[in-house]
């Protein structure tokens, strides 16, 4: 059951991203989230936007360029983030064809922030679920044309954790295997609100506050971000008869789950090593093809540990000069976007063949001060290796090439 | 695009509001060895997966009770082995998690309190289901949640189809669980119903050969060609449950054991089983149909 498989598109493989839309805490695309990065700046801040006073830890990564409040708010970031990649991936002789265009989105809770809300305001889960799913105002693009222009091809709607959008990659994928879209937008969205916030208190999986320091938090446990994040995909012959080359090549993607506990990893990271294995096998590679760990994840004590154990199992010695990084040192662990920044996050690092800033795995599981880091590592081979986790056991890796 | 296929069992089932669980339906194709007359999932027989002085979480039954079944009766798992199970987990989430969610939103919609319990939140993610399903069942390989409303359940089963006609899965169990509207009222007839197939390739001796299609459809409301469930007033009792995820399953289930007993005679009747869901606000349903080999 988990040997070789077919490659993600099957026979339109292979894959292509043509475009990446992402809205964090750092702000509108890529750039100012590197340049945090390349910075060494946190947008990591008190919570502003919705009361969580009371709580343990009132820190997180807050987007806060021109977005709305309530469900609506949500239904903004994504559509920021799909407007933001179907631009990108519009730079061609021949834009995005939107009527053969379908949508896979993943989430971790979607619109629960409604639950939080005034009873007589809010709305059921199944309720949200369904006008995630239909939702006109995601799937209708390009509103500066008259009433947008409708995404014409399949729309779906996942929830794996933090791994959601490895499923909705999948079913992208497939998507294009059997011809019923010629691009697909991959996205994944949370924000961050009470119950978000309030959940993960209750888990005791964030970090601590520092008395008297509003602008620090301890090393140990997870800060949380609001961000949505989006990549086109396309088979490659496809995106070359519209007259783009391709920012880079999905080349693998394997989702195993440990079934270690509903809430802790396996801490031998047996499933993230398997995950990682297979990914790399099927990108046709060995370790010594892997140029950066783009990871997820960090700052929890637990998840580390298991990244450090999984990372020095598949890796061997390589695992030692693989440069390792994360966007959540800028803006905090972005749940369901997670697993789709990864993939805009390796697109970028391989345009720019650096990666900011850097840490070698003996840093996992430990206290990393600022000496840790390296500032900027050069990408040594053209293929980054990214690592989600979804809570519950979901272990995700994807192999990320040159196109 | 349709996938032909094995369905290796299915099984389903309701809990109401009393807490009496009953068994609807069950593809009758027990392995050697698989008492069909039992059809209890009980915590002792995880061992060294679950601990079992804790009751399975009631936001998730009779779920797992389907699953365990489905999966008991396709011989990829045996009840009491503690074994893991090779395949991939496809759930369809519809209504498990909104009493959680509700209840946790209640715990902090005051003063937060350190003693607020994590348990709600944690069975508030869609997810938690195919983290439990995967606990219990050593599910280790590719896992997901479709969270489509109504549609979650139908969808679930083309996610499964279409990842395996791509062969990027080679076998799954195919769960959904539904929560009925009227639940939360206290006062149902009908709580909660789950349903679970088990489909892979058709390459084995066991289960029943189909041509399984899971489709968009402008015009679904009311396509329940199958529905003919008259005889054992299962009309009546599926009632409550109106659009949720699960019930297009159940019936693909219902007619899928009619069919066995039938020994096929449905081939020469009309052929294929076709049921529809409603349509959304944007008139768009779903529709999965089966035609058998």
């Amino acid at each position: 059951m988990s040997g070789k498989r077919q490659p993600l598109g099957g026979a339109e493989a292979p894959i292509v991203i043509t475009g990446c839309g992402v809205v964090t805490a750092a702000g509108r695309g890529m750039e100012p989230l590197i340049t945090s990065l390349r910075n060494g700046h946190s947008h990591l801040a008190p919570i502003r936007r919705v009361n969580v006073s009371d709580l343990p830890l009132q820190r997180g990564g807050e987007v806060t360029s021109t977005i709305g409040e309530g469900k609506a708010r949500f239904v903004q970031c994504v559509r920021l983030a799909l407007e933001d990649a179907i631009a990108r991936a519009d730079e061609a002789t021949h834009p995005v064809p939107l009527a053969r265009t379908g949508l896979a989105l993943g989430t971790t809770l979607g619109l629960v922030d409604e639950l939080a809300r005034d009873p007589a305001e809010r709305i059921s889960m199944t309720e949200a679920g369904r006008r995630l799913a239909v939702d006109s105002s995601i799937t209708c693009l390009k509103a500066g044309s008259t009433g947008g222009v409708p995404l014409g091809g399949p729309r779906s709607l996942f929830s794996l954790a933090c791994a959601s959008g490895l499923c909705a990659t999948e079913q992208a994928a497939a998507d294009l295997a059997m011809g019923r879209a010629e691009a697909m937008l991959v996205g994944g969205a949370d924000t961050l609100g009470r119950f978000m916030q309030g959940g993960f208190c209750a888990l005791g999986a964030l970090a601590f506050p520092i008395p008297g320091d509003d602008r620090h938090h301890s090393r140990e446990g997870l800060v949380l971000g609001e961000a949505a994040c989006s990549v086109v995909l396309e088979p490659f012959s496809k995106a070359r008869e519209r007259g783009h080359p391709g920012r880079a090549v999905l080349r693998s993607q394997r989702l195993v789950s440990d079934g270690y506990h509903l809430a802790s990893p396996d801490p031998s990271g047996g499933g993230m090593a398997r995950a990682i294995s297979l990914a790399i096998a099927d990108a046709e590679l060995t370790p010594s093809g892997i140029g950066a760990v783009l990871l997820t994840a960090l700052a929890s004590p637990l998840h580390e540990n298991m990244l450090r154990h999984a990372l020095e199992t598949t890796l061997g010695s390589r695992a030692r000069e693989i440069p390792m990084t994360s966007h959540e040192l800028a803006i905090g662990h972005v749940l369901a976007a997670s697993s789709v920044l990864v993939l805009a996050h390796a697109v970028t690092v391989l345009e720019e063949r650096r990666v900011y800033p850097a840490f070698p795995v003996e840093a996992l599981g430990t206290d990393r001060s600022a000496s840790t880091f390296t500032a900027s590592w050069p990408l040594s081979q053209p293929n980054v290796l990214t690592l989600s986790v979804g809570f519950g056991g979901f272990n995700g890796a994807a192999v990320v090439g040159n196109a | 695009m349709s996938f032909r296929c094995r369905v290796s069992a299915a099984w389903t089932g309701w809990i109401d509001t009393q807490g009496s669980r009953r068994s609807l339906v069950a593809l009758a194709n027990c392995p050697p060895g698989v008492d069909a007359r039992n059809d209890e999932i009980t915590p002792e027989m995880f061992p060294g997966r679950w601990n079992p002085v804790h009751t399975f979480p009631e936001a998730l039954e009779p779920l797992t009770t389907a699953a365990g079944n489905a999966l008991a009766w396709a011989g990829w798992w045996r009840k009491g082995s503690g074994e893991s199970c090779a395949g991939g987990l496809v759930v369809g989430a519809d209504g498990g998690f909104v009493s959680p969610s509700l209840a946790f939103a209640r715990q902090i919609a005051g003063a937060y309190s350190p003693s607020v319990s994590p348990s709600d939140f944690i069975h508030a993610l869609p997810s938690t289901a195919a983290s439990l399903l995967s606990m219990l069942y050593g599910l280790g390989d590719y896992q997901a949640t479709l969270l489509q409303g109504p549609s979650s359940g139908v969808m679930a089963l083309g996610h499964a189809l279409d990842l395996m006609a791509v062969e990027r899965l080679e076998r799954a169990l195919v769960a959904t669980l539904s929560v009925s509207a009227s639940c939360e009222e206290q006062a149902p007839a009908l709580a909660r119903v789950a349903v679970a197939f088990c489909v892979e390739p058709t390459t084995r001796d066991t289960g029943l050969d189909v041509e399984l299609e899971v489709g968009r459809t402008s015009h679904a409301r009311g396509t329940t060609e199958a529905a003919r469930q008259e005889a054992d007033g299962l009309s009546e009792r599926l009632e409550p449950f109106g659009a949720l995820a699960a019930l297009p399953l159940v019936k693909l289930a219902i007619e899928l054991e009619r069919a066995q007993r039938r020994d096929g005679q449905i081939r020469s009747t009309s052929g294929e089983i076709k049921i529809g869901q409603p349509a959304d606000e944007q008139g768009e349903g779903v529709f999965v149909s089966a035609r058998l080999l």
